[in-house]
């Protein structure tokens, strides 16, 4: 076995030069549009820059104890949070029960399937057109039906609300999608025998079904939240943040301070400190999973 | 037990029928779209509620296709997802393969830089990437819509971990015949993997042609934007019927995402389920 492997000899250039070949296309790429940017944004983020983002002075720590005390960038993450606490655990409470109404296959399964999963193929920007005529004070349908006069767009008390109602709807079809194909992978007789057992009901689903598919929530709960933390299009196309701030998220302050108003000492800070929330609470839900999450 | 049969037979119609009834209520904000482009103006404006046209009235559509430029627009829709997707698969095989198959320095390291960059939210870089997109000349270009999306770490992830699946032997036996590794990668491996390859590639395409934030930002003129930046301006041009058009034009721009995910659903969370969760 050993003899028929060529003896280690200086391989020549060409070949120890051929892995690096084959990574180079997505590195250059990689190199270019994530980690230069990062701690291009980092090193800039330490220095007072003017409009143009040339560095006027160093400033250690000083932008960031700025955007941590603007009531703005405050607002902003505690919208970002509000948003991102409500719609995942919401969309995957109504996508779990959504998928466990499909798991059996049945003739017109290919139907419902499709329409429980279909969100997942719209974009932003439409939804954002359709709900906006949703919502409208005078002609849309949603207060035609409940015969409110909420300007639900414009109201502060409940734009944020609108917003996240939009985005509950859009995560559906994905997280219901996931959940459908870790139910249809369970073994049949499991839940059977769990059934004639006599777990029925909500405890079926704790001590049976949940702890099984938990690889699958927890997936989807992380992707989920990194998705949630970078949310902007809902409240760039419907709100631009308003009324008075109440839609504001991290991504749109940081776009607004950017590109609107070339405050790039605020944008770049602001940048950062979104990082690291994003970074703690993918760690938080990492170690959630080590707690709670069962591997077979 | 024929009765019973026949008793079960009925409860799953109706419990079918009621799936589907729930699926229609879920995407309403779909269908209201849909009725709403065939509505004329004053029954969209009126107060009253209506929920079916009077009559399927096409000048909505019609204007659509007359007065903006909507096939441009979903043309470089199309261009920027198309080219971008194919960018991602070469970029995503290419990595992969030679980190699952070939033994060089640094190799963990660079796996870490791949993996590090899945927590970097893409949309967190933007205001760099903008800057670096305006130093290279790319503002309004195809390539500079594109640039970000033309390498995903998830996707090389799943590439690798699929790649990982073929046993090193028949590498090895195939190096020993006399087969370099770019014949092996591109002979053998590659029409091997067409499922996965497919995965990602219908996969980018959809997320790429839904995509807003980047595309709105690196363009300024309406003949390079896409279809999903344009549909927002459409309120500021001067149409007749605001309201109609808008709707009409969301029905054009979903229905390629829409078919697209309906014949390839299954490969879709296939291919996801299997690179993101199997442990």
């Amino acid at each position: 076995m050993n003899s028929k492997k060529s003896p280690r000899k200086p391989r020549s250039l060409a070949k120890r030069i051929e892995p690096y070949c084959y990574l180079l296309p997505a590195f250059v790429f990689l190199i270019g549009f994530v980690y230069y940017p990062f701690v291009k944004n980092g090193w800039l983020s330490l220095n007072i820059v003017n409009q143009f983002r040339e560095i006027k002075s160093f400033a250690g720590l000083k932008n960031y104890g700025r955007v941590l005390s603007d009531p703005d960038f405050l607002q902003a993450v505690q919208n970002t949070f509000v948003y991102v606490l409500v719609t995942i655990p919401i969309s995957m409470v109504i996508a779990y029960f959504l998928a466990c109404m499909a798991r059996k296959k049945r003739k017109a399964s290919l139907v419902y399937e499709t329409l429980f999963a279909l969100s997942m193929a719209t974009s932003d920007a439409v939804m954002a057109m359709i709900f906006q005529l949703m919502y409208s004070e005078q002609m849309g349908i949603i207060n035609k039906l409940l015969g409110f006069k909420i300007g639900w767009l414009t109201d502060p008390k409940y734009a944020l609300l609108s917003l996240m109602i939009i985005q509950i709807w859009h995560n559906i079809g994905y997280n219901f999608l996931f959940m459908l194909s870790a139910l249809r992978g369970l073994p049949g007789e499991v839940i059977e025998s769990a059934g004639l057992d006599g777990s029925t009901g909500l405890n079926l689903h704790r001590k049976v079904i949940l702890p099984m598919i938990s690889p699958t929530m927890f997936f989807l709960l992380v992707k989920d939240i990194a998705y949630g933390l970078t949310v902007s299009s809902y409240t760039l196309i419907l709100t631009g943040g308003g009324p008075s701030g109440s839609t504001q998220t991290i991504i749109t302050y940081i776009y607004q301070k950017a590109i609107s108003s070339t405050n790039y000492n605020y944008a770049f800070s602001a940048t950062m400190i979104g990082f690291a929330l994003s970074a703690v609470l993918i760690a938080l839900s990492m170690i959630l999973e080590k707690k709670k999450v069962h591997y077979n | 037990m024929n009765v019973r049969s026949e008793k079960l037979h009925w409860r799953s119609g109706v419990f079918q029928a009621f799936c589907i009834f729930l699926g229609l209520c879920l995407m309403a904000p779909i269908l209201y779209c849909v009725v709403v482009s065939f509505m004329r103006e004053p029954e969209i404006l009126s107060p009253e509620l209506h929920l079916w046209p009077d009559e399927f009235y096409l000048g909505n559509y019609i204007q659509v296709i007359t007065k903006t430029k909507i096939f441009r627009f979903m043309l470089n829709s199309f261009i920027v997802a198309f080219c971008s997707s194919i960018a991602r698969v070469v970029t995503g095989c290419l990595a992969a393969y030679a980190f699952s198959f070939m033994e060089f320095r640094g190799k963990n390291l660079l796996f870490w830089l791949v993996l590090g960059s899945m927590i970097v939210p893409a949309e967190m870089l933007m205001v760099q990437n903008y800057f670096t997109t305006a130093e290279l000349n790319l503002i309004n270009t195809y390539l500079g819509m594109m640039i970000i999306y033309m390498v995903s770490g998830a996707n090389i992830f799943m590439i690798r971990q699929h790649f990982l699946n073929y046993s090193k032997a028949v590498r090895e036996a195939s190096l020993v015949d006399g087969c370099g590794n770019w014949r092996f990668f591109w002979k053998i491996l590659m029409p091997m993997s067409t499922p996965v390859i497919a995965t990602v590639f219908i996969s980018s395409f959809v997320n790429s042609w839904t995509t807003y934030l980047w595309p709105l930002i690196v363009t300024n003129i309406d003949e390079m934007r896409t279809v999903q930046v344009i549909i927002t301006m459409l309120n500021a041009n001067k149409m007749e019927s605001v309201y109609g058009v808008v709707m009409a034009a969301s029905v054009l721009i979903l229905i390629p995402s829409v078919v697209i995910f309906m014949l390839f659903q299954r490969k879709i969370t296939a291919g996801m389920t299997a690179g993101a969760v199997k442990e």
